[in-house]
């Protein structure tokens, strides 16, 4: 079957072939084509994230102690604060789903498009709007705002930097996000192939299913709070003022509510990702689908009751706390159900080794350890005793990054070929990852324990007696930075010097590797009828000729 | 107060992030007046109190009455002197303007019962104060939704030390200060309001709060829902989170059963 598709006779008309009135950029920029705002999410978070890594390489020097001269206590302030944003709004967020979900899940469910293409592209608008707002609030104004990514009051209020204008543009960004979210669920309920029932559907989908309810209930959340920051820095509301009657902590509350299960906007989708990659390349099917597939929706719903865990130390009840913590520890449940589940499909698999395979392993080791020091911290002794600290730093970092940087990675070589119909160097994508496995855990898993040893996060010095830690965890920001650059530039030469890829590389049975790479303008030649579930490697139950 | 309870109605009405600060804005903020040491005035909150129930007093006609036979529905307590020349009036005009205005029926839903700790206050004096007092309020009210009871030293004493009331003699005159009761038709207290003046909407939470247990219309279990007591405030507010919250649910809700059911459309076809 694969063979016969590797040699079509000619090669349709695919959505990277100008087609539309208007050619060039502006034929990218107006199309309302999933793959093309797909890949515009691509280019433009990648930017994104280019940036935030170069700041946080600048972060890692300043610990050495050696440019304090050029970098000063309020730049630093501001540095980590826009390494946040971006990393947090601009990358992690609409990482996976608007780019590989706009991507994939049409092609995945057997669909031409999304339910609303035009809102779609209006949702990359938005995207970019924000985003501009938030890079414009850098450089004007009072400066780059200095209070964290999280902009708490009173702190945020009282700052001279340019803070309201940051967060009027985080708050066009969660249009973005609940556009798409509204987009997704339409089209995952709507669009489906005929005979994809829900339990034929992919784990991508079903994870980016999950993510979109959270992105719909959530965003509003932050987005009404973030125009209360502005309000209140406007005009002096008061509602985070407690000499007008005001509340601090609300402030953390409604932005917990949102940012917390933020958490598994940024990890769902990893995860599902990783879930396809999983059977592909141990050609079996996945071990315990409908587990996954629930276990997805729990963590969305699970996930939404844990916001209170970052307010341990703000001065809740103890009820509160208790209460927060047992559901901190529950939603590691369903996460733990999907990592068994993912061994388990390994095990008497076919397996072939490939890129792919390589990087999707290295999430599941790199978010085991993120997702186990969480729960560590779930508890209410540690939780104490490592607030603010370098462990903080760690754990998300190994999450947001090892989990959800690593599972983008993994997707990214995954669906690669199939994109952009060119095949990447595989010995350069296996030479990439070893300064990068090397030097991300030489710098985060220092974190964690310089964060144990009492290192507060977000100083700008450090005692002596942190000094090796930081040494250490400064080199291996290097091999990481390093370890990047041979990935990213892999995948540039290979997007224009590539050999073409075949329709279906890595041998894989979900509907989109079924059609050209790359995917022609309307995906399906014909819509697929669907007559088993997504990951049926044997070729007799498949029921082909 | 006006400007107030309009600001308070147009919360309820949009429930938009605006009136999040309109409804955690206190609109009644006069706080009790507490001091130490002599004079031993003020309020001193005993919440859940029983007010004794046994306690017999003097009617308006000087026939004497059981306290217990006299509560039973949701009672506003209004503790005063009938030759009070400072803050008594103010607060009983306050009492009759807000019974003008609140939702709940005098005489059906709740009832007010304002006690003379001035043992030198005859029946007399409380019937001439009952009939002014009635005369006040236009909404149809019988003599025995409002009483105006007096009674001997030790008893109003003992009535006003139940539920933590202070009041210091001066002269011929008393100082204390202005405070309304509510209490449950069990005779517990359920809530304090300060001030002369109060607000229709918080004197209807208060009297639902003190009916707790009994049955009410529906559209008052939701205002009980979407209002909580803020006890550093003083005063009722209008819970904005709760109610977006449920809006929010309301909405996600509807467009989750479109989607699973509205017929899909028929599958395209491509020419």
């Amino acid at each position: 079957m694969t063979e016969a598709q590797n040699n079509l006779p000619e090669r349709p008309l695919s959505y990277l072939d100008d087609s539309g009135p208007r050619r060039g950029i502006l034929g990218w920029i107006t199309s309302v084509d999933h793959k093309r705002v797909g890949v515009l999410y691509l280019y433009a978070s990648l930017g994104f994230f280019a940036v935030g890594v170069a700041i946080g390489f600048v972060m890692r020097l300043v610990q050495l102690n050696m440019f304090h001269h050029l970098v000063t206590a309020q730049t630093y302030n501001a540095l980590f604060t826009v390494h946040g944003v971006l990393m947090i709004f601009l990358f992690v967020i609409p990482g996976l789903p608007p780019v590989f979900g706009n991507f994939m899940l049409p092609l995945m469910i057997g669909a031409r498009d999304v339910a609303f293409p035009r809102l779609n592209l209006a949702s990359w608008y938005f995207f970019m709007g924000g985003a501009i707002i938030v890079v414009i609030a850098l450089f004007t104004g009072g400066g780059p705002p200095d209070t964290g990514w999280t902009f708490y009051v009173p702190f945020s209020l009282k700052t001279g930097t340019n803070v309201t204008l940051a967060v009027f543009g985080a708050f066009i960004l969660g249009f973005s996000s609940m556009l798409t979210g509204i987009n997704f669920i339409t089209t995952i309920h709507r669009m489906r192939a005929p005979g994809m029932g829900w339990f034929r559907m992919p784990l991508f989908p079903w994870a980016l299913y999950a993510t979109s309810w959270i992105q719909v209930l959530a965003t509003p959340i932050l987005a009404i709070t973030l125009v209360l920051v502005m309000l209140e820095r406007l005009v002096g509301i008061g509602i985070f003022d407690p000499a007008k009657g005001g509340d601090p902590l609300l402030y953390q509350h409604l932005f917990w509510t949102y940012s917390h299960p933020a958490v598994y906007i940024m990890i769902l989708p990893a995860m599902g990702a990783i879930t396809e990659i999983l059977p592909t390349f141990a050609k079996r099917t996945i071990f315990g689908y409908k587990a996954i597939a629930m276990s997805s929706i729990a963590i969305a719903g699970v996930g939404s009751l844990v916001w209170a865990h970052h307010m341990f130390t703000s001065g809740m009840s103890q009820f509160a706390i208790m209460l927060f913590s047992l559901l901190t520890m529950v939603v590691a449940v369903p996460s733990a159900i999907k990592v068994f589940n993912w061994v388990s499909t390994l095990y008497k698999g076919s397996i072939e080794f490939e890129p792919p395979l390589l990087y999707a392993l290295t999430f599941i080791f790199l978010f085991s350890i993120g997702g186990l020091t969480g729960v560590m911290q779930g508890a209410l002794a540690i939780n104490i005793h490592v607030h603010d600290t370098y462990f903080i730093v760690g754990h998300f970092h190994y999450v947001m990054f090892g989990g959800t940087g690593f599972a983008f990675f993994a997707a990214l070589l995954y669906w690669f070929p199939k994109m952009f119909g060119r095949m990447y160097s595989k010995r350069t994508a296996y030479v990439a990852w070893v300064p990068m496995f090397i030097g991300f855990n030489m710098l985060y898993f220092t974190m964690l324990v310089l964060g144990l040893q009492g290192m507060p996060r977000r100083y700008y010095n450090h005692l002596p007696m942190y000094n090796t830690g930081h040494e250490i965890a400064t080199v291996g920001s290097w091999f990481l930075v390093l370890g990047l650059i041979i990935f990213f530039a892999n995948l540039v030469v290979a997007r224009f010097r590539g050999a073409q890829a075949p329709a279906n590389p890595w041998g894989g049975v979900t509907l989109e590797w079924s059609i050209a790479s790359p995917p022609p303008l309307e995906n399906f030649e014909e819509i697929p009828i669907v007559t088993h579930g997504p990951y049926v490697f044997e070729p007799e139950a498949r029921h082909e000729p | 107060m006006k400007v107030a309870s309009k600001v308070l109605v147009l919360a309820w009405l949009i429930g938009s992030p605006i009136s999040a600060w309109a409804g955690t804005q206190p609109p009644t903020p006069p706080a009790p007046v507490v001091q130490a040491a002599p004079p031993q005035v003020g309020v001193d909150e005993k919440l859940g109190a029983q007010v004794p129930l046994d306690m017999v007093l003097n009617d308006e006609d000087g026939k004497p009455v059981r306290l217990g036979t006299l509560i039973d529905k949701p009672t506003v307590l209004t503790l005063n002197y009938f030759r009070c020349a400072g803050i008594c009036t103010p607060l009983l005009n306050g009492m009759s303007d807000v019974i003008n205005q609140v939702q709940s029926r005098p005489g059906q839903d709740f009832q007010v019962i304002t006690v003379s700790f001035d043992p030198t206050d005859t029946a007399e004096m409380a019937k001439m104060k009952q009939t002014n007092y009635l005369k006040e309020v236009t909404r149809p009210i019988g003599p025995s939704a409002w009483r105006f009871l007096t009674g001997p030293a030790a008893v109003t004493k003992a009535l006003c030390d139940s539920v933590g009331f202070k009041f210091q003699a001066q002269g011929d005159s008393f100082i204390h200060s202005g405070v309304i009761l509510v209490l449950s038709p069990q005779g517990k207290v359920t809530r304090y309001m300060y001030g002369v003046s109060f607000l229709p909407a918080d004197l209807q939470m208060a009297l639902l709060e003190a009916a707790r247990g009994e049955a009410r219309p529906t559209v008052n279990t939701l205002l009980q829902f979407c209002y909580s007591y803020d006890p550093a405030g003083r005063a009722y507010f209008f819970s904005v989170t709760k109610a977006v919250a449920v809006l929010t649910f309301l909405f996600a809700g509807i467009f989750l059963g479109i989607l699973v059911f509205k017929k899909k459309k028929p599958t395209e076809v491509k020419p």
